[in-house]
C-alpha cells in the first residue's frame, strides 16, 4: 500500500498499480536524465535510512574464566546517534557517526559444569565517534559502503552490574582481563563490526532513482482508462568524486494505450542530452539531490502520459461536495455568458477531459519555463438538471499554455499557468438558444480552460522513493531540465 | 354600474340564503373530499366533473403504465401545476385535469387488470391517490390517512394488487423505507420495511458511514412490484450507494444487498455507488427483474432476482467510439424504465445522459447479450422516461425539454 502511494506521486496525482514489466522492456535512451547527490545528501541518505538510531549487533563472544565460561553478548540494539555528518575528503566520502550518553546492557552467561548462570551489565559511555570512509560500488545497482576499517573513538566505559549475580566486573578471566574490560572491549568492537552494517546503503533506492524496467497502470472506474506503460531506467556511469555521488541514467518508455487516447503511436525516442549539474548549483538551490531530465525523454514522458490514460480525467468521485475535488462551483463557470443562464441546475459542475491528440513541450530556458500545446482536446460539462447528471456542452480546444513550475511540492512538480493561447475552440450544446460566435466563445473557453487545468499540469518525477522528496527548485535549462530536491522523512 | 350592483345584491342575497322555491338547493352536510363538489340538486358530495385537457402533452413528471392493450398517462404540468391523467392511444387521446397541486412534484402511477391509480404527495407529507378502472373513466380521490402518523417525501412508489389493494413504498422522512397500505383504499396501515441495519445476506453499511450523505438514508428512487409470493421493493442505499432489495415474507420483510458496486479500481473512492433509478418488473412466468444505475461507472445494470441468487448483467456500458477514433464513455441509465415484453424479453429504456437521448435496451433471449440503440434524440429527451409493452408493440416515452425555458416540456412518444 506504501508502494501504491509512491506510485501516486510518481503519476501525478492519479492512481497508478505498479508491476513487473514482463516482457516489455524499453530500451533506454542513453542520458535521458542526470542525477547529483551531494555530500549533505549523502549524509541525509544515511540518517533517513536510519531514523531510529545506530544498529548495533554483536555475536557471542566465549572467555575462558577460572572454573567457569563467559559467554559475552550478544547485543541487538540501537543507539540514538548524537550527530552525524559526511564531507568529501579529496575523493573519498567520509561519514562520521557521534553518539553521546551512550547505554546498554550486555548480556553475560557465566557457564560452569554444572550450572548457568545469565547476567547482565549496563555498559556507560559518555561519547563515542565511529568514522568511516565510504565508496561506491555497483553491485545489482549503486551500494554505498565503508571502505576499510572505520575507526572507533571511545570514552571511558563504566560497566555496572545489573541485578544478583555470583561474579562482578572485578572477575578476572584465564588471561587476567577483569570481566568489566572485557565487556567494553566487547562493546567497542560491537561499534567498529556494525559500522560497516550501517554505513551500506543504497543510495538509488532510498531517492526513489529506479534502476530497472517496471510497469505502471492506470487506476480508474472506467475501462477505457485504463492504459500503462512500462519503464526501464538504467543507470550508467556512476561515480563518488568530490562533486558528489553522479550518475547518467538512460531511460526508456513504451505506452499501452488507454482506448480514451486517440489511436497514435507515441513519437520515436529522440537523441538525449542533459548538462552536468555542478555542485554550485546544488549548493545554491540548497538541495539535497538534483536530477536533470532531458527535453526528448519530458516529450515523451507527456506523450507516453496522454497515450496510457492519464490525460483522461474527471467523473471519478462520487463523495461528499466537501470531499470531491472535482466539483466547480456552477456560479464560476459562468454559464449565463454562453445564455445558459435559463438552465436550472444544481450548485456544482463536473468536468471530463480526454486528449484528441498528443501534448508537445517547448523549453524555455531564458524565462525559465515551458511551453505545452495541444490539439483537439476535449473537456466535457456536466451538471446536475432534474436530479440528474447531464452533459450540458462540449468544449474542444487547442492551445498553448505557458507553466512556470513551482517549487515546494512533494514528489511532482506541479505548475501555473502564466499564459494561455485558445487557437482555437469549438463549443457545441444542445441546450444552447442560438449558435455562439468566438467573441462569445473564445474568452468563455479561455477562463473554462484555466478553471479546469489549472491544477492539472502536473509531472511527476521518475522517481519511486519511499520518502518524501521535497522539490527546492526548479531550472529551465536548454537541454534538460533540472529539479533540486530534498529527502524528507 | 357600481350602483346597479348595490341595487340587486340584497335580492341576490336572500336568493342565495333561502334558495327558490322551485328549485331547493340542498347543501352537503359535510365537506366534500378530494377530487368530489356537492351536487346541490340531492346534496350529497358526488365525483367532480373532470375538464377534458387539449393543450400539448408535457413530459414533466410524466408517468406512462398499461395493459396489454391500454395504455394510461399522468404528468404534472410544469407551468400550472396541473395533474393530468387519461389514456393514450397511437391516434388519439383522453386526457382530465384531475386536480392542481402547489408545484411541479413527483408522481407514481401503476395499473393492473382492472384498474389505474396515480399517487402524488401533499404538501402536508401525506400521500393522495386518483384512480379509476380501465373501462370507466370515472376518477375517484383520497388521502392517504392512515393508522400512524407517516411523513413521505418524493421517494415514493405504488403498486396495485389484482384484488385492488395499494401500497405505497417511500422514504420516510427518518431516511428509513416505509410502505402505507390498504386493501379498500379507505383504511391503510403503515409499516417499517428497512431502518437501514444489516441485511440478511450479512452485508452492512457502517455507522460510520450511514447518515453521511445528504440526501441519504434507505428508500431512494424506490422501484415497487407486486410479484408472485408478494410485495418486492427495489431502492438504494444512498448512505452507501448499495442497491437493496426488500422482499415480503408473512407480515414482515427481508431485505438484502443486490449489489453494492464494489470498486476494483477507483483512486478515490472506498466503496462503490450503484442502485440508482432502480426500476423493476415482473415478467410473464413471474421472474421479477431489477435494472439499475451503477452511478460510479455511468453504466446501466440489470439483475434477474430469484429468491436465492442475484445474477447480475451490464446492460450498457456506455462506451462509444467518437470521430477522433477515441473510445469515450457516457453516462447511461437514469430515467431507466423496465418493462418485459409478451415474449419475456426484459426491456429498459433510459437516458444518454451525455448525449441527452433516450435509448432501449433489450435481451432478445436469456444468455443472450443486450442489444442497445438509440430511440430519439431530436433535442434534448430522455428525461421521464416510460416504456409500456403491449400485446403488439409498444408505448416509449420521455419529456423533452425546450431550450430556453427550463419549464418548457413536451411528452415525446414512440410507438413501436
Amino acid at each position: 500500500m506504501k508502494r501504491l502511494g509512491l506510485m501516486l506521486l510518481l503519476a501525478g496525482c492519479q492512481a497508478v498499480t505498479l508491476g513487473d514489466s514482463g516482457a516489455q522492456k524499453p530500451t533506454p535512451q542513453p542520458l535521458a536524465a542526470r542525477v547529483l547527490i551531494g555530500a549533505e545528501g549523502l549524509t541525509r541518505i544515511y540518517e533517513v535510512e536510519a531514523p531510529d538510531g545506530f544498529a548495533l549487533d554483536a555475536a557471542v563472544r566465549v572467555v575462558p574464566a577460572t572454573s567457569s565460561q563467559w559467554e559475552i553478548g550478544p547485543v541487538s540494539t540501537t543507539i540514538p546517534v548524537a550527530s552525524r555528518t559526511g564531507a568529501f575528503d579529496v575523493d573519498r566520502f567520509r561519514v562520521t557517526n557521534e553518539f553521546r550518553n551512550v547505554s546498554l546492557v550486555v548480556p553475560v552467561r557465566v557457564r560452569t559444569a554444572e550450572d548457568l548462570e545469565i547476567c547482565r551489565f549496563q555498559v556507560q559511555m559518555a561519547s563515542a565517534t565511529l568514522d568511516s570512509a565510504v565508496e561506491a560500488t555497483i553491485d545489482t545497482g549503486v551500494v554505498l559502503a565503508a571502505s576499510g576499517q572505520p575507526a572507533a573513538t571511545t570514552s571511558a566505559a563504566t560497566v555496572t552490574k545489573v541485578g544478583p549475580c555470583a561474579v562482578d566486573g572485578t572477575a578476572r578471566s584465564s588471561s587476567s582481563q577483569t570481566l568489566a574490560s572485557l565487556i567494553e572491549t566487547y562493546t567497542r568492537d560491537a561499534l567498529l563490526a556494525s559500522g560497516a552494517q550501517n554505513l551500506t546503503v543504497r543510495p538509488f533506492e532510498v531517492t526513489g532513482i529506479l534502476d530497472d524496467s517496471v510497469s505502471l497502470r492506470r487506476v480508474s472506474v472506467f475501462d477505457n482508462r485504463r492504459g500503462g506503460f512500462a519503464v526501464t531506467q538504467r543507470s550508467n556511469n556512476v561515480t563518488l568524486a568530490s562533486d558528489g555521488l553522479s550518475a547518467e541514467l538512460g531511460i526508456g518508455m513504451i505506452a499501452q494505450r488507454a482506448t480514451c487516447a486517440p489511436p497514435i503511436e507515441v513519437n520515436p525516442a529522440q537523441p538525449s542530452a542533459t548538462e552536468p549539474i555542478s555542485p554550485a548549483e546544488l549548493e545554491a538551490a540548497n538541495a539535497d539531490l538534483a536530477l536533470a531530465v532531458s527535453a526528448p525523454t519530458l516529450q515523451q514522458m507527456a506523450e507516453t502520459l496522454a497515450l496510457s490514460g492519464f490525460l483522461c480525467q474527471g467523473l471519478e468521485d462520487s463523495r461528499r461536495p466537501e470531499d470531491n475535488a472535482e466539483l466547480i462551483a456552477v456560479d464560476d463557470i459562468g454559464l449565463d455568458a454562453l445564455g445558459l443562464d435559463w438552465l436550472s441546475v444544481g450548485p456544482w459542475v463536473r468536468a471530463s477531459s480526454a486528449p484528441g491528440a498528443l501534448p508537445s513541450l517547448i523549453l524555455r530556458p531564458q524565462t525559465n519555463d515551458f511551453v505545452i500545446s495541444w490539439r483537439d482536446f476535449v473537456i466535457d460539462v456536466y451538471a446536475d438538471v432534474q436530479g440528474t447528471n447531464v452533459r450540458i456542452l462540449r468544449l474542444v480546444t487547442t492551445a498553448q499554455a505557458t507553466l512556470r513550475p513551482q517549487v515546494g511540492e512533494v514528489g511532482q512538480i506541479s505548475t501555473t499557468i502564466d499564459a494561455l493561447n485558445i487557437t482555437s475552440a469549438d463549443l457545441t450544446s444542445d441546450w444552447l438558444t442560438a449558435p455562439l460566435g468566438p467573441d462569445i466563445v473564445l474568452p468563455w473557453a479561455k477562463r473554462a480552460v484555466l478553471l479546469f487545468l489549472q491544477d492539472q499540469f502536473v509531472f511527476p518525477l521518475p522517481l519511486v522513493s519511499p520518502h518524501a522528496m521535497r522539490v527546492r527548485n526548479v531550472t529551465v535549462r536548454d537541454q534538460d531540465v533540472a529539479v533540486f530536491l530534498d529527502i524528507e522523512n | 354600474m357600481l350602483r346597479a350592483m348595490i341595487r340587486w345584491f340584497p335580492i341576490l342575497l336572500l336568493a342565495m340564503l333561502t334558495g327558490c322555491p322551485d328549485n331547493p338547493i340542498k347543501l352537503c352536510e359535510t365537506e366534500c373530499a378530494l377530487g368530489e363538489v356537492c351536487d346541490v340538486d340531492v346534496g350529497v358530495c358526488v365525483p367532480a366533473p373532470l375538464q377534458t385537457y387539449d393543450g400539448p402533452l408535457p413530459g414533466r413528471n410524466s408517468k406512462t403504465a398499461g395493459t396489454e392493450s391500454k395504455v394510461f398517462y399522468a404528468a404534472v404540468d410544469p407551468v400550472s401545476f396541473e395533474l393530468l391523467g387519461g389514456t393514450l392511444t397511437r391516434s388519439d387521446r383522453d386526457i382530465r385535469i384531475l386536480t392542481k397541486l402547489t408545484n411541479s412534484r413527483s408522481i407514481a402511477m401503476n395499473t393492473n387488470a382492472s384498474r389505474v391509480v396515480v399517487v402524488w404527495l401533499g404538501d402536508d407529507s401525506r400521500f393522495r391517490f386518483a384512480t379509476r378502472t380501465q373501462d370507466n373513466d370515472l376518477w375517484t380521490f383520497g388521502v392517504v390517512q392512515a393508522d400512524v402518523a407517516y411523513a413521505g417525501t418524493e421517494n415514493f412508489a405504488v403498486a396495485l394488487d389484482e384484488a385492488g389493494g395499494l401500497t405505497i413504498a417511500f422514504q420516510a422522512t427518518d431516511r428509513t423505507l416505509r410502505v402505507v397500505r390498504s386493501n379498500d383504499r379507505e383504511s391503510w396501515t403503515v409499516g417499517l420495511v428497512d431502518d437501514g441495519g444489516v441485511a440478511a445476506n450479512g452485508v452492512e453499511c457502517p455507522a460510520t458511514i450511514r447518515g453521511t450523505r445528504r440526501p441519504g438514508g434507505v428508500g431512494i428512487q424506490p422501484s415497487i412490484v407486486q410479484a408472485p409470493d408478494g410485495v418486492w421493493i427495489a431502492y438504494q442505499d444512498a448512505d452507501c450507494g448499495d442497491l437493496r432489495l426488500a422482499r415480503q415474507v408473512g407480515t414482515g420483510w427481508s431485505v438484502d444487498v443486490v449489489d453494492t458496486g464494489a470498486i476494483d479500481a477507483s483512486p478515490v473512492t472506498q466503496r462503490g455507488r450503484t442502485g440508482g433509478w432502480s426500476t423493476m418488473a415482473v415478467g410473464p412466468s413471474g421472474n421479477v427483474g431489477i435494472a439499475y444505475v451503477d452511478e460510479l461507472r455511468g453504466t446501466l445494470k440489470y439483475v434477474s432476482a430469484s429468491s436465492l441468487s442475484f445474477v447480475i448483467e451490464t446492460v450498457d456500458d456506455g462506451f462509444e467510439i467518437d470521430q477522433n477514433a477515441n473510445q469515450r464513455k457516457d453516462l447511461v441509465g437514469a430515467w431507466a424504465h423496465l418493462d418485459f415484453d409478451s415474449r419475456g424479453a426484459p426491456t429498459i429504456v433510459y437516458m444518454n445522459q451525455s448525449n441527452a437521448s433516450l435509448r432501449l435496451a433489450q435481451r432478445p433471449q436469456e444468455g443472450t447479450r443486450w442489444v442497445q440503440r438509440t430511440v430519439a434524440s431530436e433535442g434534448i429527451v430522455g428525461f421521464h422516461a416510460g416504456l409500456v409493452e403491449l400485446a403488439q408493440g409498444r408505448l416509449i416515452s420521455g419529456e423533452q425539454m425546450v431550450p430556453g425555458r427550463m419549464s418548457g416540456s413536451s411528452f415525446v412518444q414512440v410507438w413501436e
